[in-house]
């Protein structure tokens, strides 16, 4: 999985410089920097850093430590927060984040089932509280827009 | 004496009710912060920051710098009673706090540390409020070149000192920097990788990307380590103590401990990029090396848990001195106090003190009243505290995931920037994972855009000669202190390695 990252940022580094190169100039016709300057010098040295660290994985890459059993987990928990983030801004702040509460604690904190209903609905409706009347901080509307 | 009208001002500012208000729950957060594993002072002040916008800035400002300080204090709890450090500034708090711990003498650790913190933290306030004003006179006089000079030596301090793989560090900067160019270029108004969306125009936002690396990566972490099986109550050691309070024997060893670490400390911070987690770390290796008994580090000795705690809230403080008179961020943390500074129209840098005394002295002044603050709840909260360790985190993590994407939307109402959080988030935690430096993105990612504008200015100014960088002496001056500091990390870090290569010799052939 390191050297998947490491080739990740690589590939993302020389696309960044290939578009500073591309499009944007070194210098102006006067001689003064010009809007690449500075993205054209970062991108060549990304590109050589990563490159030079992606060697070294690929030369190390049996080395590597053991995934931890619990990846499963956080894929779990990165999923659920791009689900939460897709409710909120159709369904709105509250429902997205009931959605999620409930969701993560039925993965997180299996067999509690009472517990899981009471803090999944209980708290996000706290926090929508705090937020919308008690620090009067925007919340993700919905497609149908906010009746409370 | 105009030290003391200052201090004065700013007490007459920091003394009201709704700002001594302000303090207690920043302080008390900031503890409740350091106190979660995996997060320190640059989480919690990200994923803050938006929820103080409906206040007034003097107070927001008071509040949001105890939570800075707040957390240094609150992450060694852990660090003493289950051996896992908040965040990497307490990392050597463990040495022996834990050892301690483990001895029945957890309370006397307890104690010591608070007290270590409160030393160290009131040290570095005394030399911000004596040495703010004079710092404020020489860098007035700074100009472009001075400025992209300490801009590249806090960086590249940043780079080397942290971490034991440079180049990691310096991919993580740069990461910074390229995301710093998009965006509209000031000079000539070209579009910079903004792909036609008028999201972009604006640039990348800070607050989403320091919200998704620090709160997020670090929440994916701690659940990769597996914290949402282990729960806490197995492993705290504060149950077993003999007795609460330390006895003369810990204050007599310790007490040129509170004296070098708190003065190292602050020395360290002042420098833009070294922090707080150098200067801990080195505290405790200078403690060890002035000790008569350096073979008792690392098995419960107090001056090994005293020294680190005085140098990181010494550093703590420290860092606010490049922030408040130059508007120059050295550390994660006091890149996003910079950033709420800005978010309230106020701009830190050599005329601040001039033009914005109140808020300059009167954070000053609340950084005197949020210790003390801090020393009381540290002693008299810990039962309170330890408490808190036993709530679940399969509990506590979501709902921090809550509070991180409703505080990352609340800032522009924006949902593109809650996918932004979640794309940082994610990077944020491969990041941490294979050492990476999530710290050197998130100031890059500031300082970038400080960097290109004054090399510009620099190159304009000198018509195109970089020879401008020596030829002014202040410039010169910090161009020699960079290579100093480069040098320096480098024979440290070889040091460390030639270290590790001995141990794993001596492991191998003992067993």
């Amino acid at each position: 999985m390191r050297l998947v990252f490491t080739v990740a940022i690589l590939l993302l580094s020389v696309f960044f410089t290939a578009m500073a190169f591309a499009d944007l100039n070194f210098l102006s016709p006067r001689g003064r920097i010009a809007p690449g300057f500075f993205p054209q010098i970062i991108g060549t040295l990304l590109v050589a850093f990563t490159l030079s660290t992606t060697i070294t994985e690929f030369r190390r890459r049996d080395t590597e430590p053991a995934i931890s059993s619990d990846w499963a987990v956080t894929a779990a928990v990165v999923g659920m927060l791009g689900i939460f983030i897709a409710a909120s801004h159709y369904l709105g702040a509250l429902a997205g984040m009931v959605i999620f509460m409930l969701l993560s604690l039925s993965v997180l904190n299996r067999g509690r089932h009472l517990v899981n209903l009471l803090v999944g609905v209980l708290l996000p409706v706290l926090i929508f509280v705090s937020f919308r009347y008690w620090l009067n901080a925007a919340m993700p509307p919905g497609m149908i827009g906010l009746p409370y | 004496m105009e030290l003391f009208d200052n201090l004065l001002l700013g007490l007459t500012v920091a003394i009201t009710p709704i700002n001594i208000v302000y303090l207690l729950a920043g302080a008390l957060i900031g503890m409740v912060i350091g106190i979660i594993p995996g997060f320190g002072p640059a989480a919690g002040l990200s994923i803050l920051l938006p929820l103080t916008f409906g206040m007034d800035p003097v107070g927001a400002i008071m509040m949001l710098a105890a939570i800075y300080y707040g957390a240094m204090y609150g992450g060694t709890i852990t660090s003493i009673l289950l051996n896992t450090p908040g965040e990497s500034a307490v990392v050597a708090s463990t040495f022996d706090g834990y050892p301690l711990a483990q001895q029945g003498r957890a309370g006397p650790a307890l104690v010591m540390q608070a007290a270590a913190s409160f030393v160290g933290g009131t040290v570095g306030v005394i030399l911000i409020t004596v040495l703010a004003t004079m710092f404020a006179k020489v860098t007035r006089s700074f100009g472009p070149p001075e400025f992209f000079m300490l801009v590249m030596m806090g960086m590249v301090t940043l780079v080397v000192l942290i971490g034991d793989n440079w180049r990691l560090g310096a991919i993580s900067a740069l990461i910074g920097f390229a995301l710093g160019t998009v965006g509209v270029d000031l000079e000539t108004g070209l579009q910079r990788f903004t792909f036609g969306s008028p999201e972009l125009i604006g640039g990348i936002e800070f607050i989403p990307i320091a919200i998704g690396l620090f709160g997020l990566g670090e929440l994916y972490y701690a659940f990769y380590q597996g914290f949402h099986r282990a729960g806490t109550g197995g492993v705290i050691q504060y149950q077993k103590e003999k007795e609460f309070w330390p006895n003369a024997k810990d204050w007599i060893d310790s007490k040129m401990a509170f004296v070098r670490g708190s003065i190292l400390g602050f020395v360290i911070g002042v420098v833009p990029g070294a922090g707080a987690t150098v200067a801990s770390l080195m505290a405790y290796s200078m403690e060890k090396s002035a000790s008569k008994t350096p073979e008792k580090f690392g098995k419960g000795a107090m001056p090994g848990l005293v020294a680190p705690e005085c140098a990181n809230n010494a550093a703590s403080s420290g860092a606010m001195v490049p922030l408040l008179t130059l508007g120059i961020p050295g550390s994660a943390s006091t890149a996003v106090l910079l950033a709420a500074f800005i978010l309230w129209g106020l701009k830190p840098g050599p005329l601040m003190m001039q033009q914005n005394p109140e808020l300059a002295w009167g954070l000053i002044a609340s950084m005197y009243l949020g210790n003390m603050a801090l020393l009381a709840i540290n002693i008299f909260a810990i039962p309170v505290f330890v408490l808190m360790l036993k709530l679940p985190y399969r509990i506590l993590a979501p709902t921090v995931i809550l509070i991180c994407t409703m505080g990352t939307f609340s800032v522009h109402g924006s949902i593109i920037e809650v996918w932004l959080m979640f794309g940082a988030g994610i990077l944020g935690f491969f990041m941490k994972l294979y050492g990476y430096s999530p710290a050197a993105t998130v100031l890059a990612l500031v300082l970038g855009p400080l960097a290109e504008e004054t090399l510009r200015q620099t190159l304009i100014i000198s018509r195109g000669s970089p020879m401008i960088f020596v030829e002014r002496g202040m410039s010169l001056t910090i161009l020699i202190l960079t290579i100093g500091v480069v040098v320096f990390g480098l024979m440290a870090s070889r040091k460390r390695k030639a270290e590790r290569r001995r141990q794993m010799a001596i492991d191998t052939s003992s067993e």
